[in-house]
């Protein structure tokens, strides 16, 4: 059981254990009134039980052990019946049942014992009725006492759940950015560095032969080695570093989400075959730059991966919309997807897309498998959607 | 009357001052050209009377936007506004995120291409007649996609719809080649069959060039 259940349990337990406290103690409360009242100062006739007139401690605690059945039943019967977690009408029914059944069983116990007499009948109706009404309102104040309780707790749970999901967000998002940060600079100090110091070491060569002066074969020879260093150099900007500008921000993010998936997924090798279908985001795309961005990143890891354990030999990004939600379908053939895949970076996106309410699973299909990501549309944005459609 | 002395009315908008300049200045050079100028897009809309202009030259990446937003606010004041876009990196997929009918006026060039002054004059003159250019070092440098359409047309014809990206007319694509025009128009007809453009459709270069763009890296 998750903490989040366990403490859903507890909370019921303790909203029931409030519930039968305030039921028993106003209960016992009006039983230990009514009894005295009864016998100490309206001094009426004592119970004769078996022949014998009882004193009036005695005849005291026979009246309120019979209040005190009832009060038992009013106070089991409810939280059995489980009356603060059904439906207004279901509480009522439950409410006024037990109740029904309580003031029953304690007129029957005050008929046995000679409490009243059976005549005249109207009145032990209306000592019935009047302990159904006094019973009713134990149960009605018990109740009242409980549920403002839970309503508050239940809204000082939602507070901590949405700082936690915050502080939450906030953590991924901090994650995140360490991980591209660490990528950024293992790339820096990596693949760049190391070709930078071959262009380098290039220049100085042919510098060192130009300084001791070229003859014709040489200086064709110098200028081949210089073209290589200009392409290199031309590469190197237009590949890598704008791989490193799109690792710190994507390619066209602001103008959109399906222009940057666009352009996220154009930069496959042109080896791979690929296909991206995209509906046009609502009207208006509804995104904040913080979900574009995730949900960039989340086809960016698709990808990856199907690269790198999907061995992909063709890959097809899909992006759709319905009135509700917004959905992603990355399919690659290739390895097929094993069943329950070990997660790591999408499990670490999957939890960011939660927060958000989304959806993402990666399923086996053959010859390759799917990654499926769902995601709920902003309210305002199917309101506008709405609008627009109506003209 | 040639194409170098007919009047045209350019606007030209860039961030960094010196390539501004030399934009200026290369544009001036040309017979029959008038040059308005903008460093921002806020200069550019709030200065600029778009319907005073028949090309717009507008660096993609600017401080306060895109030139994208911008040809697109110009070409609501007036739709026969041609539009050349200009990028350091190739950013020719842009082209994608126009809708087919705007497409038709736009044009893309990289820097390099830019400077140019053939290259540059061409492609203005061809945006301001509504035909769409993407520079030809950008489109050579384009690889077939594996698995797609554009990889299964001959080579012919794959050399036909590099040339219509790069807005050449079939009479100069029949020169360019060396062939007949008929052969040219037997080319194309054929290239749209193969990448399933609608012949009847309001612009299949402008279709072709697309899918081209698609299906190729």
């Amino acid at each position: 059981m998750s903490s989040t259940e366990t403490q859903q349990v507890d909370d019921l337990r303790s909203d029931y254990r409030l519930l039968r406290l305030s039921i028993l103690v106003l209960g016992v409360v009006f039983s230990v009134g009514a009894s005295f009242q009864s016998v100490f100062v309206l001094n009426k006739v004592p119970l004769d039980v078996a022949g014998l007139v009882l004193q009036p401690v005695p005849d005291f605690l026979l009246r309120f052990g019979i209040n005190l059945v009832m009060v038992l039943i009013i106070t089991w019967l409810p939280a059995a019946l489980r009356l603060i977690d059904r439906s207004a009408f279901g509480a009522l029914l439950v409410g006024l049942g037990s109740v029904l059944i309580g003031s029953l069983a304690r007129s029957s116990l005050q008929l046995l014992v000679g409490v009243h007499p059976l005549h005249p009948v109207s009145r032990v109706l209306s000592d019935a009725v009047l302990t159904f009404i006094v019973a009713l309102f134990v149960l009605a104040t018990a109740a009242a006492i409980v549920l403002p309780s839970r309503r508050a707790r239940e809204a000082e749970r939602e507070r901590q759940l949405a700082a936690s999901r915050a502080a939450d967000a906030l953590n991924d998002l901090q994650q995140e950015e360490l991980r591209v940060r660490r990528e950024i600079a293992d790339t820096l100090h990596g693949t760049m560095q190391q070709r930078l110091v071959m262009l380098e070491r290039t220049i100085s060569e042919v510098a060192l032969e130009a300084g001791s002066g070229f003859d014709r074969a040489t200086g064709e020879a110098a200028a081949t080695r210089l073209r290589a260093v200009s392409a290199e150099l031309d590469s190197l900007r237009e590949r890598e570093l704008r791989e490193l500008s799109a690792a710190l921000y994507p390619e066209a993010l602001d103008r959109g989400l399906v222009p940057a998936a666009r352009a996220m997924v154009a930069r496959l090798p042109a080896s791979i075959p690929m296909r991206f279908i995209a509906d046009e985001v609502p009207r208006v795309d509804p995104f904040t730059r913080t979900t574009r961005l995730l949900l960039v990143r989340i086809i960016e890891e698709g990808v990856s991966n199907a690269l790198r354990h999907g061995k992909a030999t063709s890959i097809e990004l899909v992006l759709t919309s319905d009135q509700n939600d917004y959905r992603m379908e990355l399919r690659h053939t290739g390895q097929e997807v094993v069943s329950n895949p070990t997660l790591r970076g999408l499990a670490r996106l999957r939890c960011r897309l939660a927060d958000h309410s989304g959806t993402l699973e990666l399923v086996s299909e053959p010859g390759g498998g799917v990654l499926r990501m769902r995601l709920p549309l902003p309210a305002e944005s199917i309101h506008a959607d709405l609008q627009a459609a109506a003209g | 009357m040639t194409s170098s002395v007919r009047r045209m009315r350019i606007g030209v908008l860039e961030d960094q001052p010196l390539y501004r300049e030399m934009l200026e200045r290369l544009l001036r050079s040309v017979p029959g050209f008038e040059v308005v100028s903008a460093g921002s897009v806020h200069e550019a809309l709030s200065t600029w009377r778009a319907a005073e202009l028949d090309v717009a030259l507008l660096d993609f990446e600017l401080p306060d936007g895109t030139g994208l937003d911008v040809g697109r606010a110009l070409q609501q004041r007036n739709p026969r506004l041609g539009v050349v876009l200009l990028s350091a990196v190739d950013r020719s997929l842009i082209m994608l995120e126009l809708d087919q009918h705007e497409a038709e006026r736009w044009s893309y060039l990289s820097k390099h291409a830019s400077i140019s002054t053939g290259t540059l004059i061409r492609t203005l003159h061809a945006s301001s007649e509504g035909r769409s250019v993407i520079d030809h070092a950008t489109v050579k440098a384009r690889v077939p996609r594996a698995g797609g359409r554009v990889e299964a047309l001959s080579e012919r014809q794959r050399e036909v719809l590099a040339l219509l990206a790069e807005g050449y007319t079939n009479q100069s694509i029949a020169d360019r080649l060396s062939l007949a025009v008929n052969s040219v128009n037997n080319h194309v007809n054929a290239l749209y069959i193969a990448l399933g453009v609608n012949e009847s459709s309001r612009n299949p270069r402008v279709s072709a060039v697309r899918i081209f763009l698609e299906e190729t890296r």
